[in-house]
This record gives structure tokens, sequence and C-alpha cells, in this order.
């Protein structure tokens, strides 16, 4: 079985946990091989056992409570499960070597980091202090950190993310490695910065031949980043193959859902919605080890067979490899399981909603918000200096109508959350108007604002740590009823379990505490909080970010269910331009503290006007293989610069392609007008008959 | 620039909280049931009526409170303490002659400690379920229970009664005649007894605190990226890990250094060291006020220093701290 | 079968069965813990002791009762007498109470002062911190034990004064724990939710924060008493106690001179004071561990 050609072989590892419970069975019979020069990507949901995959190709299974109980890791036929401890410390960083998930939290935060860059050469390659010290800085430079010479000297702290996470790279490359295993490398990160990243993982490849193993959740990622993909669920290897054919024909129903649960961004998105495909319930726990397919619980096709036996791994055409009843050859069922899915989407087809620009809406404006600003003051560092303020957001304005789903997209600092906060009356606003119907909110306090409460509430981002521990689930669903005055005392519990009806809970599970539920059924509970007092407009902030790609289609199914039933009105905050296309009406594109840019979400995503959603969106990797592999991508430079202060200029100047030829980038703030109807951008470079300068580009380009 | 700017700071702040402990002591003397003189005086100093007149005539205290305050803040500026009537001496000597003693004593200790401390915590953390770990937990345990003074009494009972090892009490044989060399072993042979006793409750501590803090690190990502590297397990303990877990135990030393001077003044107490705590004591046992009040502004002034140094030295440790990161 | 809601719905907590509090639960594991078990016996023990004692055995100890400096077990005098012929046994089971009253009220006044200092700089931070956490920092720098000496002799040896004084020195370290905490929990987004309903800030502190920040201070509640115990000890060692109510550290302080004629009279009464708080600590213990959630996963 063992391919001599392969660079890394795993074999039929196993890997089991001891637990409180018993013995979990974490990885399960799991076989690949990676080869030189090539990108293996592993992804499924958490909980599936990728990460302890790279930890045990390193030797680093923490053990106890962890050991590997079957299989063998061969690297160029040397097995490193029977290596001793110092031969596997020559082995590690020097012919494999691994970038974690948290850029933040991966450097030694007491070293500079050229030291720590240079501890790897000297250990692998016997250098001298200085001559290492030399190699790392060169290794800087390879990762394109500039002034590589000064960052050196630097502690991790005085680095952002995205910058940390190229040390880690510069690090992990030092001693040129033969494998290189990126655990979730930009999954902390912004999606332009992402982009930067991936672009210097795949250069990095091209020049030192390196295989590359990358782990991820996102679908996305694994069509840009990998030649091959081997997908897991609950431990065990479901499909793999080739990513340009796997992801075409997808055979195996988790493949399937996994790609068809996510919005993905399109370039022309269609008129109509339709509910997202769902993947129902979550990965099962690793302890209960049942006969069957692990998957058959979660499965819309399952059939008598996956609950009776483990399906073997079926060879497919070209090196594809499926474990699934439904592709054995000569079943009764079709080939694939594409006939079942067809006929769920066909019905789910029947429930689209109208949407922008095809449906109706009310003119009816439900929120306004006028050049609303939010300043933090800092803290001054010694008494004479001068007091500075952090303008998260400075002078945001826009309506939302009554019915719609109104979006605001935006990188991490960009005052989309604090633009929300302020609305709620969760932060103070430093200036500027919050109107919702006809009542001023901005200074309202007391009484009043807990009568204005009742008609905006608020969903979070964290499942985990938006929900009181000590309370029970029910309680907290009917704490805004019993605190906002709403309805009679006596009708109150009946709501609260309509309210768990409605949200996809049992009415039963009112007597839980919020620790015995999952991310995605504490978010549920979240909804019905937030439904309890019958608001108008509901404030979602990033609801799905923090949960798995599979149960993100759940809440927003749900989301999208309760806005038909009650006609509310969202607010939807998100870094997701997948999500936000799928779910929003009208959208703002936000950018340090302003709007950019603004349109419908059919004009948004055909014509974009302003360079930084264009380099947004451009950085967004497409679930079709080899699409954004070729296509043209802009590069922004840098990371998002500091809000504390900013100059007088257009905040995007200092990132801009396009700014540096005109002085008024630099000098005048762009205010934001009107191109087209409803079709709103804040840049000089636009001409007023909306033609934007990256079309010039490409005009130029063509020719 | 910036370390000098946070240096000046630091130093004002120091400087307003000596003030805020002269403010202090105003008050007690004030709020203090029964005349100020007479507790300028002290209780037991048998003050006449004379004495009495001259502590008014001193103190101010017939002019209104605030000026009075001036008045005392005046007096400790030009270094006056007040005059101890019971041991007949102004109290700013008094306390220098005493202050080499217990700053001797609780400096070895707190070295003896927090080094000791920090190894133990080392060695146990890396077996979290070994004997040695499971050994350092109980003695832990053991050390913080036991009062410090009945400690001392235990360690005198068996080595300077049953095995007479070291001296009973004091700082010194008054009997030696001996070199330089000689004297400095005398003091030395003196010290270990005291010096063990109070290290022993703060050894009990640190090697607590290094073995939680060291296992606190060992779980964290940046160890985990120094083992990918390649990095050999002894570096990743005593260099990688080490760096970072030492720093709980400075901030702890820092918050500590005005327990371990409680400590010494029953330590003292016991062994009969002369220092400000057996002094402090003496006062206490007389109702020698001024001398207790100076005792408090002047190891309050000792914390506050060994604060600062400790400061500057976790700055030293953790370079976050320079820029105010965190 | 469909995509269908029903399927959606909870269906891995079907077989979920115990609806528990937290805290309940913390409860569950700290009597599972052996250590901590002991502790709590030994403190019943002492407890009982203080409560019945004075009952059973009726020797007052501050009599003369028999010759001084008596070895264990002459006369029947079972830990022997001190240089003044008071009977040891005695002086250890009258001092449980001084010992025990002063421990629990001192650790009180510690943590009621601690905890509001604490509570109030983390929740509404800004200046208010700065303030208070000044003032904690000035109280941090004063010797404890020298302050609680001053204030004792000041105001006469009672055993309220004792406890208050114990309890203004010793408060610092609980406010900064609180505060650390109240900080932390304030950035949770339950506490942002609790205020997107409607809730008070004072609803906030005490419904929202507090239940959640209780375990550490119950921990150093716990850990305290021992502190205090030990404080007592100490200030009664030096003289600085209630001259009609015997205590351990006194009978300590009282023999210092004849440590070498009569082991006896200080060893005892210190093993007394050494059990007690060994005893508190281990429930202290008991508890860290019981709220771990660390290790109550594994």
């Amino acid at each position: 079985m063992s391919d001599t050609s392969a660079l890394l072989t795993v074999e039929n590892l196993q890997i089991e946990f001891d637990v409180r419970q018993g013995v979990a069975t974490v990885i399960n019979n799991l076989s690949f091989s990676v080869n030189r020069g090539e990108t293996l990507g592993i992804v499924g949901e958490s909980g599936c056992g990728k990460s302890v995959t790279a930890l045990a190709i390193m030797g680093l299974v923490p053990s106890p409570p962890g050991r590997v109980a079957a299989g063998r890791i061969l690297l160029e036929g040397e097995n490193l499960l029977q290596a001793d401890e110092s031969r596997l410390r020559q082995i590690r960083g020097n012919e494999i070597a691994m970038i974690f998930q948290e850029p933040m939290t991966s450097l030694n935060p007491v070293f500079k980091i050229g030291h720590q860059i240079a501890e790897t050469i000297r250990i692998h390659q016997g250098l001298g202090r200085s001559a290492a010290h030399r190699r790392a800085v060169d290794m800087l430079e390879s990762v394109d950190i500039p002034a590589a010479e000064k960052r050196a000297g630097e502690y991790p702290y005085q680095l952002s993310g995205g910058m940390r996470q190229r040390v880690m790279i510069a690090m992990a490359l030092a001693c040129n490695p033969k494998v290189l295993i990126a655990d979730e490398p930009t999954t902390a990160l912004d999606v332009t910065v992402q982009a930067q990243i991936f672009d210097l993982l795949k250069d990095i490849q091209q020049r030192t031949g390196t295989a590359i193993i990358f782990i991820t959740h996102d679908m996305g990622s694994i069509a840009e980043m990998a030649h091959r993909v081997a997908v897991m669920y609950a431990g065990r290897k479901v499909e793999d193959g080739s990513v340009d054919h796997l992801l075409v024909n997808p055979r195996h129903p988790y493949t399937r859902g996994l790609i068809a649960c996510v919005p993905h961004l399109e370039k022309n998105p269609s008129v109509q919605r339709r509910p997202l495909t769902e993947i129902p319930g979550v990965v099962p726990s690793l302890l209960l080890r049942d006969k069957g397919c692990p998957f058959e619980p979660r499965c819309a096709c399952a059939i008598q067979k996956c609950k009776e036996a483990m399906p073997p791994e079926y060879h497919q055409k070209a090196g594809h490899t499926t474990a699934c009843w439904l592709n054995a050859p000569g079943s009764d069922i079709p080939d694939s399981p594409l006939e079942v899915l067809k006929e769920s989407t066909l019905e789910a087809n029947m429930q689209t909603r109208p949407s922008a620009g095809g449906g109706k809406f009310s003119e009816e404006i439900l929120l306004r918000v006028n050049n609303l600003k939010i300043h933090f003051p800092r803290k001054r560092t010694h008494p004479f200096a001068r007091r500075s303020a952090v303008h998260a957001v400075d002078g945001v304005s826009f309506n939302i109508r009554r019915g719609t789903t109104f979006g605001i997209v935006g990188e991490s600092g960009s005052g989309k959350t604090t633009t929300a906060l302020g609305i709620m009356r969760l932060v103070n606003i430093t200036s500027g108007r919050v109107t919702l119907g006809n009542e001023d909110i901005t200074r309202m306090g007391g009484a009043q604002l807990r009568r204005i409460r009742r008609r905006m509430q608020f969903i979070f981002q964290d499942p985990y740590s938006s929900l009181n521990p000590h309370m029970r689930a029910g309680a907290i669903v009917r704490e805004p009823m019993d605190l906002l005055d709403v309805g009679e005392k006596s009708g109150r519990d009946s709501h609260v379990a309509d309210l768990f009806a409605k949200s996809g809970l049992r009415p039963e599970q009112r007597a839980y505490f919020p620790h015995q539920f999952s991310g995605g059924q504490r978010q549920r509970i979240g909804v019905a909080r937030a439904l309890a007092s019958q608001p108008d407009l509901l404030v979602c902030d990033e609801p799905v970010s923090a949960l798995d790609v599979a149960i993100q289609s759940q809440i927003l199914n749900l989301l999208s269910d309760l806005q038909a039933e009650f006609n509310l009105t969202y607010l939807f905050i998100s870094h997701d331009l997948g999500v936000v296309q799928y779910l929003c009406d009208e959208i703002a594109v936000m950018y340090l503290g302003r709007i950019v840019e603004q349109a419908d979400r059919i004009s948004l995503f055909k014509s974009p006007l302003h360079p930084y959603t264009w380099a947004l969106l451009s950085a967004v990797p497409s679930a079709k293989p080899g699409q954004s592999r070729t296509g043209k991508r802009i590069h922004l430079k840098g990371d998002t610069p500091s809000p504390i202060d900013p100059g007088p200029g257009c905040r995007f100047a200092q990132r801009c392609p396009f700014a540096e030829a005109d002085a008024k980038c630099i000098s005048e703030m762009p205010a934001l007008r009107e191109i087209k109807k409803g079709h709103r951008v804040a840049c000089h470079q636009v001409t007023d008959d909306g033609i934007a300068p990256q079309d010039e580009l490409s005009v130029k380009l063509k020719a | 620039m910036r370390f000098l700017a946070t240096l000046f700071r630091r130093l004002m702040y120091a400087f307003f909280l000596l003030v805020a402990v002269l403010v202090l002591n105003f008050m007690l003397i004030h709020l203090a049931p029964g005349d100020p003189a007479d507790v300028i005086a002290g209780e037991m100093g048998g003050a006449t009526e004379e004495m009495l007149a001259d502590i008014r005539a001193a103190y101010g205290l017939d002019k209104p409170i605030a000026e009075q305050l001036f008045v005392y803040l005046g007096k400790v500026a030009r270094g006056d303490l007040g005059h101890s009537f019971y041991f007949n001496q102004p109290v700013t000597d008094l306390i220098l002659e005493r202050v080499g003693a217990t700053i001797l004593l609780v400096i070895t200790a707190l070295a003896l400690s927090v080094f000791a401390g920090t190894f133990l915590g080392v060695l146990a953390s890396r077996k979290p379920n070994g004997f040695f770990s499971h050994f350092v937990t109980v003695f832990s345990l053991l050390g913080y229970a036991a009062p410090v003074f009945w400690t001392g009494m235990m360690l005198l009972i068996l080595f300077a009664s049953w095995v007479p090892i070291f001296p009973v009490s004091g700082m010194y044989n008054v009997a030696l005649n001996g070199g330089r060399l000689a004297r400095a072993f005398d003091i030395f042979h003196h010290l270990m007894l005291p010096m063990l006793t109070l290290a022993i409750i703060y050894l009990a501590q640190y090697s607590r605190l290094s073995r939680a803090s060291m296992l606190d690190v060992l779980g964290s990502d940046y160890i985990r990226t120094a083992r990918a590297k390649g990095v050999s397990e002894r570096m990743i303990i005593y260099k990688h890990a080490l760096k970072n877990a030492i720093l709980p135990v400075v901030t702890m030393a820092g918050l500590q250094m005005s327990y371990l001077f409680s400590g010494a003044i029953l330590v003292e107490t016991v062994f009969n060291w002369p220092g400000l705590g057996r002094l402090a004591f003496e006062s206490i046992l007389r109702r020698d006020y001024p001398t207790i009040l100076g005792i408090l502004f002047f190891s309050t002034f000792i914390v506050i220093s060994a604060n600062l140094l400790t400061d500057l030295s976790y700055r030293l440790i953790d370079p976050r701290i320079h820029a105010g990161a965190k | 079968m469909r995509f269908s809601k029903e399927k959606t719905a909870g269906r891995d907590l079907d077989d979920v069965v115990p609806v528990d509090h937290p805290l309940k639960e913390m409860w569950r594991m700290f009597f599972k813990n052996r250590a901590a078990l002991f502790g709590l016996g030994l403190l019943l023990t002492i407890i009982l002791m203080a409560l019945l004692g004075p009952l059973l055995y009726h020797i007052d100890p501050f009599e003369i009762v028999w010759a001084p400096l008596a070895p264990p077990g002459e006369e029947g005098y079972l830990l022997g007498t001190d240089y003044l012929g008071r009977d040891i046994l005695a002086g250890i089971i009258y001092g449980a109470k001084a010992t025990l009253v002063v421990g629990t009220a001192a650790a009180l006044c510690t943590v009621c002062i601690g905890v509001t200092v604490g509570a109030v700089a983390g929740f509404y931070g800004g200046w208010v911190d700065n303030a208070l956490m000044r003032v904690t920092e000035f109280f941090q720098v004063l010797p404890p034990l020298l302050f609680a000496m001053v204030l004792v002799t000041l105001f006469s040896p009672k055993l309220m004064i004792i406890s208050i004084s114990i309890g203004v020195v010793s408060w610092p370290g609980v406010a900064r724990l609180t505060r650390g905490e109240f900080l932390k929990i304030r950035e949770r987004e339950y506490v942002m939710a609790a205020r997107s309903i409607g809730s008070s800030n004072l609803r906030i502190i005490w419904k929202v924060i507090l239940p959640n920040a209780l375990p550490p201070l119950i921990v150093t509640a716990t850990l305290i008493i021992g502190v205090a115990i030990l404080f007592e000890a100490g200030l009664s060692y030096l003289g600085l106690s209630d001259p009609n109510i015997m205590s351990w550290g006194f009978m300590i302080g009282s023999s210092r001179e004849y440590i070498f004629e009569s082991w006896w009279a200080v060893t005892f009464p210190g093993v007394a004071i050494f059990l007690t708080v060994l005893a508190v600590s281990l429930v202290g213990d008991g508890f860290t561990d019981a709220f771990n959630p660390k290790l109550r996963q594994l």
C-alpha cells in the first residue's frame, strides 16, 4: 500500500484520547500522502481531527491524554512513529515545519522575532550567532516584511497579526523544510491579509518545491490553495481527490453539504434567493462508536445500510476515493446521491423570497443614522501628552427601510461593530443623530430608553459568551419581557415556549443551562431572546462568524424565515462578503470608521466602484477551483492603519493602489456622493458617470 | 527617553505615597482617644506637665489642625521623626541604627525564597502528577499554615537546644575578637535560623506559584511553536517557558515586600535580632508612639523603594510593558 | 428524509439528563475531593471543640493549677503547664474561641471592604477605578502587621477592634482580585446583552457579574480566614490580644522566654494554630479545584 514516490505518507493512523467518560477515537484509520511540490488540503468542521493529524505528524500529540494507537507516518520511508525524541527534534523545524492558526499567541512574547527565527537556524544548521541572525533577516525579507533588519529587533507585540503570521512562515521555512504544515493559517486574519498570505505561500512553494499540508474549514481556501484535497469527518477521511475533480464532482454527501451550505460570493448574484442547504445537527461525540457511518445521523440521503456498517473506500475516476455506501458500484441507488439532493433543492426553490429589485418593499424608513461619530478618548501616556482619540466611527449616515436587511461589511477595525453598538445605545455617541421610527434616540435615557429598547434588539457574535451561564435558557428568554414589561405576566411563559419552537429549539429545553447546548443552539437562544420583546429592528453583529460552516447555514436560514414571518428589519454586520451577499438587500462597505461605498446588493457586487470594495471582492477565494487562481487580483499593501487621530485625507489612501497619482486623496476627505440611483461612493478617483479607476486599469490591460 | 519619563512618574508617585503615609500618621495621633500630646509622649513615658507643654509647643498643638499638619510635615522633611522618651533618643537615630539588620534579614530571606521557590516550582512542573510535584504541593500547604514565630521557635528548640549548631539569639557574638572575615561569618552564623524561618513561608508560596505559572505557560501556543521548531526540552523549560513564567513571581515578590516586613517583626522578636521589627515590638510594649509611627513611615519607605525596583526589573524582563501595551 | 427543522433541533441533547445549576455541580466536585473533605472534617472538629470544650473541661485557662513548667502528663495535666503553672490543655480548648471568632470576623470584614472597593472600581472604571486603585496601593505598601499593631494599640485590644484592624490592613488583595474579575466579566457579551434588554447598573452588578465572579471570591474568602487566623495569632503573640480572653498566640508569646525549659508550652498551641489554618486551606484548595473548569473537563 505504501507509495514509494510520495514524500510523506500517513497509513491507517489511529489516535485515541483518554477522557473522563472513556476513550475517544479522535483519528480513525486515516491514510493519505503528499508529494514534493504539492499542496494537500484537509477540510472539515471543527472536531473532525484535522489539527490532531497535523500534531501527530510533528510527533506533538499531547500525551497523556492522547496516544497513537496504530498506523505509520512515513517521511521518505522513515517511520516517524518509531523515531526517538532526539531524531524527532532533528526533523521538527528542519524537515517538517508547522505554522499555526493563532499568530497572536504563537510567538514567544519576551524574545525578539529575529532571535526566534535565528534559533531555529542555529539548532538545525549549527550556524553562529551573527550568521544565523543574517539568515533570519534574509528570511524576513523573503516573506516580504519591509525594513527587515529593523523588524528583526522588535518584539511580537509590536507587529500586527498579518505580520506575525509572516514571521511564523519565515521561521517555519528557515531551514528549507520538505513539508510545511499550515493549520488554518489565515482564519484569524482579515480577508485582504489572507490573500497576501496565500500568495506568499504559493510563491514560496514555487521557489522551493516544499510540500504543503493545508488545513482549513473553508472550501474557498481549498480551491485557491490546494492541488489535492482530503475531506475529514469525525476522525475519518470521507473523500479525497484532486481539487479540480472533487470540487466539481463531489461524491460524498458531507462534501456536497460543505460546499452547498456556504453562501459563496457570486459576480452576478441572482435576484431570487433560495434557502441555503443545511447540514443538520453537529459533529457527533467521538466516544460513541456506532457500527455505521458516522455521518449517517446528519445525512439527507442515508439508507438502511448506512446505519448497519461502515462504508469501505471506493475508488472513482482519477484517483478520487469516497467512503459512502451510495457510491458503491452496482448499488441499487444511482452512482451518486445527486438525485436525492436535486429533489430536496427543488422543494427548497419553491420557498424563494423576494429581494431587492425583485420584490416590493415598503418605502417607510425605520432607522435613520445621521453623521454618527463615536470617538474613544485614549489614556495619555504622560501628563504633557496631547489628548488623542480613537475615531472608531467617524461620520456615518444611512437609512434602513422597514422589512429589509441592511448589511455593513468591513474588516477588523472598520468600526462596523461600534456603529451597531452606538445605534443600540450600548456605547456613548460622540455626535450625530439616530432616529428610530420618528423618535430621536440619540440622547434618550432612563425609562424612555427602556421603552425604546423594546423596539430594537441585538444578536451577539459569540454564542459562548453572550448567555449568562448562571441562568436557565427559559429565564434568559423571559428576562427581557419582565424588564421591558412586554405583554401580560401570565402569558409570558407560554410566549417563551412559543419562541423556543419558532427558533428551532424544543420547549422542554427551557430548563437547561447554556453550557448544555451546542454553539448553534446557543445562538438560537440568542435569537429567541432578541425576539422576546417583539422588536421591529434586530441588530445582528456577526451572528454566524463564531459558528462552524455547517451551522452557519442553519442560523442564516432561521434569520431569513423569521424576517418573513414577523416582517423584521435587520441591520446585519459581517466581515464575510458571501454571507452579506446572500442575506442583505442593501450593503454599506466600511473602512476605518467611514462608509466608502453603499449600494443595493446587485449593483455592489456587479459593479463595485470604490477601489477598496474591489480589492475586498477580489481577495475572497472562490469555491470554484482554478477561477481565482487565474483571475486577476489587486493587492493591498500592509494592514489597516490605526484609527487614532487619522489625517485629513481619504482613510484608504495609504493602501490604495490608485492614490499615489493624486495629492487630493492625501489632503481632502472624499464625500459620499450618489453616482447611480442608490449607489453611493466616497472616492475622488471615481468619475461622475461611474467610471472607477480599476475599470480604466482593465481597459489598459486589455489593450 | 520613555524609560526616564516612566522613572520620573514612578518617583513622583512614590513621593506622594510617602506624604500620604505621613498624613495617615498624623491622623492616627489625632484619632486616638485622649490628648495628642499624651500620645506623642507615650503613656509609659511618665510624662510630666512640663514635658507635655514642650511637646505642645514643638508640634504647635494649640494651632489649627491644618497648620499642625504642616508643622509635622516640615519636621519630617528636616529628618525629624520626633523624640523617643522611652529610649531618650531621636527616633531617626534609633531607626537608622537598626535598619541595616532588618534589610539584611529581609533581603537574604527574599532572595532565598524566590530563587529556591522558583527552582522547586519549575522542577515540580515538569511532571505535574509526579511524586516531587505532590511533595511541593504538600510542602507549600504546610509552610503556609505554620505561624512564622512558631516555626522560628521550633527551629530554635531543634537547632540551638537539642542539636546546638546555631546561636540562640542576637546578631553577633560580642566577645568575638577576630578579623573582618571572622565577624562576617559570625553574623552569617547568627543570620541562618532567622533567615530560614522567614524564607520558609515564602519559599512555600513561590514554589506553588511558579509551579502553577510554569504549567500555564507550558500549555501556551508559543511553547508548541518552540517544540515544532525542534527546540530541546531543556531549552523549552529554562529559556522559553521560564522567562514568561517568572513574570507573576516578580509581581508577587513586589507585592509581598510589605508582608515580608511584617514577618520580620515576628522573626526578629523570636531571635532577638536587633532590627526595626524588634524595635517596633519594644516600642509597642512601652506605648512609645513616636518610635512606632516612625518605624511605620520608614518601613513603608523601604517597601515603596522595593516596589519601585521590582517595577523596573519587570520592565527589563517583559518588553510589552515599555509601550504600555499590556 | 428531508433537511427538516425537527432534525436540527437539539438532537444531541436528547440523552442529557442532569439539569443542575453550575454551582451545584461544583459542590459535587468538592465532595469528591478527599483532601478537602479531610480539611472540612478537621475544621468541624475544631469548631466543636470551641463550642463544647468549655462545657466538658472545667479548668480556667488563666488559673494557676499546678507547679510551673510541668511536662505533659504530670498530675493528669495532659499537655503540661506553663511557666506560671497554668494548664496548657485548658488554654488550647478555651483559646479556640478567640481564634475562630477573630478569624471569621476579620475575614468577613476583609471581604466586605475588598469586594465593595473592587466591584465599584472594576465596574465603573475610569477615574473611579483610578482613584480607588490609588487608595488600594496605599494600603498595600503599609506593612500590615505593623499597621495593625498601631491600630490595636491606639484603640485598645478588644476582639472587635482586632478583627476590624485585621480587615483594614488586609483588604487590598481582595479588592484587586475582585476588580480583576469584574473587569474580565464586564467585557463578556452577556453583560452587554443584559444592558441591551434594559437592566440597570445595580442589577448588572448583583445579578449578572457577581454570580459569575463568585467562584474565585469564595476561594479567596476561605483562604482569607486562614490568613486572618495567622494574623490574630501574630498580634496576640506580640501581646496585643484581649487580656480577658485566652488565645493560642498569647500562650506562645507569654512562654517566649521559656522555650528551652518547656518546649510543650509553645509547641502545642502552635500545633493548634497550624492545624486550624491547614484545615481552612484544604477546604479552600478544594473549592479551587471544584471551580476550575479545566480540571472538571478531564
